[in-house]
């Protein structure tokens, strides 16, 4: 009996039946957590059209198995492991096709508000510009770290887990990752 | 002349503005954490996802369960 009962509450769920475009769990979980998705891809990949596509991509495979996910602690862990993911298999395609370019400085550009001054505009660009360059001459294990510390929502412990290390490994790194994005910054100037 | 001398102004304004945001920060987190505040995702996202999610409703369920899982 009990394990008719434990095969029972292992079995994957079924696939959604009813339509997801009517879905709330679907536009709740996109209104939640698009924006920071969205910024981790921007930043690591470097390239908005890019970090648009991937952002789509992630919430599209998010919402094919958001019923397995279902009572899972940190939902946002979860689509960070899937960006995480989805933007490394991006760069490694990249790389291995040499077309990697960093011509192109208005891609990296944050965008302003249309309420801002046309100060805190060329202020806002400029930061965002300058951050990704910064990000940019980073290891990828440094830029990852401070992207993920940057979401208020991360403890350290997730972080570790989802960049594959202890905890204290991941305060050790993020002491040298801080160090050398302060010096790389300064470098922008 | 004109033209020039606010070139030079608006150089000024930028190398202030630079020092500025060097020292607005306490730290890279408060730097990002700032950044990511001022970016927004392209509404052409959600369209986007709309649009497929609506393809996805026209293929058979185990095809939709068995596609592109290799992030996860």
């Amino acid at each position: 009996m009990n394990v008719g009962i434990a095969m029972e509450q292992t079995k994957p769920d079924r696939p959604v039946e009813q339509p997801w475009l009517d879905s709330p769990e679907c536009g709740a979980l996109y209104d939640a957590h698009s924006r920071f998705v969205y910024y981790l891809a921007l930043r690591m990949l470097g390239d908005q059209a890019q970090a648009e596509d991937a952002t789509h991509d992630v919430f599209l495979k998010a919402f094919r198995k958001l019923r397995l996910f279902r009572g899972e602690a940190n939902v946002r862990t979860w689509l960070y492991r899937i960006t995480i993911n989805h933007c490394q298999n991006c760069l490694r395609k990249w790389h291995n096709r040499n077309i990697l370019s960093n011509a192109d400085d208005a891609v990296w550009e944050t965008a302003p508000s249309p309420e801002d001054s046309p100060l805190r505009v060329l202020e806002i660009k400029e930061l965002g510009a300058r951050i990704q360059n910064t990000l940019d001459t980073l290891p990828e294990e440094y830029r990852l770290m401070l992207l993920l510390l940057a979401d208020e929502q991360m403890s350290y412990e997730e972080i570790a887990t989802l960049t594959q290390q202890t905890s204290d490994a991941v305060r050790g790194k993020l002491h040298r990752a801080r160090k050398a994005f302060a010096a790389a910054f300064k470098k922008t100037a | 002349m004109q033209h020039k001398f606010t070139k030079k102004q608006i150089s000024e304004q930028q190398a202030e503005l630079r020092q500025q945001t060097d020292s607005e920060f306490g730290s890279a987190e408060d730097m990002l954490r700032f950044d990511a505040g001022q970016v927004i995702p392209p509404p052409s996202i959600a369209r986007r996802l709309q649009e497929s999610l609506a393809k996805e409703e026209t293929k058979p369920w185990w095809r939709r369960w068995f596609s592109s899982d290799e992030d996860l």
